[in-house]
């Protein structure tokens, strides 16, 4: 049983190696925040002696303009993912419980659209955005976003779905309720917990996309997190980087808050879907 | 009945379907009609064959391009899931400080990809970088390897940042996969003393295949689409050495005189992306059926 034990430990150990070694670029972010840049020049790894307090940290936020970008970027995930979440469960249920060849085939049709990278369609659909007038506008970039996001969240909500006993629905119709009604009263309720890790993931990807931004918004109108982050990156090199960590550490709490805060979702919510779909 | 919930069914599917039909749908044929034009984005266009198709053949930075981004795709599908699983069998052995390291080894994921690109920059300088410094206290001798700067080692570097961000979901999607094989069937091959070995090739490996076609396929969408990445830490540097797909498809549409080209890459990257993945599938469908 010791000998047991013993193995577990070294197994455990390791892990802890391992996962220490691949948090480096964390641990770097984290302290390198509260240095200044001749501490970080000297010993890059060095606990900070707390010289330099949050002025970095300040200094970043003066001259990023963040809280616009954080409201754009907000709008875009916020918009996105309804459209995506929303209509998403709604062809969820029916690709995963109506049984007909027509919504069997459909199930197929949102699948396959997963693995479309973005830029087969790219090009036509900025001009399509302009002749929508959509062009450079929040509304225009969310509704790109709810189409690729979209055929993920069909796949994950029709596992989750198709894995539910269908007593429950029998029971509803038997008591006289529409389709909409059992989808809404029964079913929603139910796949609240891959709705939150869906919302949870994809707002994440929202948030750190590079591509759409570049291509359909203009960063002075409309921009966006990791728009501004690059633009702040690209002007400067290494010359300052007490002034780069400082603005990394910034824009990367919300979504470290979102993360620890949230975490559990993540688990429940991408093992449910892949693993039963 | 079934009559009425069919209807109600077409209800459910329409509202999502016309907006993917808009802007992913139709755009993708639209884009597939207008590389075999010479279409600018604006006035008219005539019919030229395929010589977009030619052109981008005969150019050796769009080929190279190719290849590099199917090098990108099948080694980052490749390495995260032999990582993700990897972390996931440690993981599953019920350690006390797991959620702790399930936290840790998934955070990659959650960190912007410029502010990936920038740090893993700072780490991998060839003059001042922690990783060659480490390696010259490792060896004794003074190492400069450009890991970024040079055409030689960025594609390999591009790999290796691509499956450090990539490896958490698919280790929490094999995590879930471990915990779903029934406990009764782990303790029946324990007493048959099988070895560790055989019980991963007998029970686990099958128990786990449907989480394995998720997870490569997760790992290939995420490779030949990459962007990001190259855009964000070299901007397809060293003289385009790490142009991806994605990334020369991105300075064709910015240049009016070459937009058709791009229009026929992105055909290009959408029939490497489908052929990739419908092999991929035929060959684990043979792996399930075989075993079940």
């Amino acid at each position: 049983m010791s000998m047991k034990r013993a193995q577990k430990l070294v197994v455990e150990l390791s892990v802890i190696l391992l996962a220490l070694i691949v948090s480096i670029p964390l641990y770097l972010i984290a302290i390198n925040a509260f240095k200044t840049h001749k501490e970080i020049v000297k010993n890059p790894l060095k606990f900070p002696s707390f010289e330099a307090g949050f002025e970095n940290i300040v200094n970043a936020f003066e001259k990023m303009d963040l809280i616009k970008s954080y409201g754009v970027t907000f709008s875009i995930g916020a918009i996105a993912l309804v459209i995506a979440v929303g209509l998403g469960a709604l062809a969820a249920y029916a690709v995963a419980r109506i049984k007909h060849k027509f919504f069997g085939s459909l199930y197929w049709v949102y699948t396959s659209a997963i693995l479309i990278p973005i830029q087969s369609a790219l090009i036509p659909v900025v001009f399509l955005l302009k002749d929508l007038h959509l062009q450079n506008t929040i509304l225009g970039i969310s509704l790109m976003y709810a189409a690729i996001l979209s055929p993920f969240c069909i796949f994950m909500y029709a596992g989750f779905m198709r894995a539910l006993p269908y007593e429950l629905e029998e029971s509803a119709y038997l008591d006289g309720c529409s389709t909409t009604r059992t989808f809404f009263q029964i079913i929603f309720p139910l796949v609240l917990p891959v709705t939150a890790s869906l919302i949870i993931v994809q707002f994440i990807s929202v948030w750190n996309d590079l591509l759409l931004p570049l291509v359909v918004l203009n960063s002075t109108d409309n921009p966006t997190v990791s728009i501004s982050l690059y633009k702040f990156f690209g002007g400067r090199g290494l010359t300052d980087l007490s002034l780069l960590f400082g603005g990394i550490a910034l824009t990367l709490l919300p979504i470290m808050a979102l993360f620890i805060g949230f975490q559990r979702y993540f688990v429940k919510g991408l093992s449910a879907g892949a693993v039963k779909g | 009945m079934q009559k009425r919930m069919f209807i109600t069914g077409i209800f459910f599917v329409a509202p999502i379907t016309i907006i993917l039909a808009i802007f992913l749908f139709f755009p993708i044929l639209q884009s597939v009609y207008y590389s075999f034009t010479d279409w600018k984005g604006v006035g008219g266009y005539s019919f030229v064959g395929f010589s977009n198709y030619l052109d981008i053949f005969n150019d050796e930075s769009f080929t190279n391009a190719l290849k590099r981004t199917l090098l990108i795709g099948i080694a980052a599908a490749v390495l995260t899931n032999l990582c993700g699983l990897l972390f996931a069998l440690m993981l599953d052995q019920a350690l006390k400080t797991k959620s702790l390291l399930r936290a840790l080894f998934y955070i990659p994921n959650v960190i912007p990809i410029v502010v990936a690109a920038f740090v893993w920059r700072y780490m991998l300088d060839a003059n001042s970088g922690l990783l060659n410094e480490w390696l010259s206290k490792l060896t004794g001798d003074r190492i400069a390897i450009p890991w970024i700067d040079s055409p030689d080692y960025v594609v390999y570097s591009i790999i290796a940042i691509t499956v450090w961000q990539m490896w958490g979901p698919i280790m929490i999607i094999y995590l879930a996969a471990l915990q779903g094989i029934p406990q009764d069937m782990k303790e029946a091959t324990m007493i048959d003393g099988a070895s560790k070995w055989r019980r991963f090739i007998s029970l686990t490996l099958p128990m786990i295949a449907p989480g394995i076609t998720v997870n490569v396929l997760i790992g290939l969408a995420n490779g030949l689409r990459i962007f990001d990445l190259p855009f964000a830490l070299t901007g397809g540097g060293p003289a385009g050495s790490s142009e991806t797909l994605a990334v020369k498809i991105y300075r064709y549409a910015f240049s009016s005189t070459e937009l058709s080209l791009g229009l026929a890459s992105s055909f290009v990257l959408t029939i490497c992306a489908m052929v990739v993945t419908f092999f991929f599938i035929a060959i684990s469908r043979q792996y399930e059926k075989g075993v079940m």
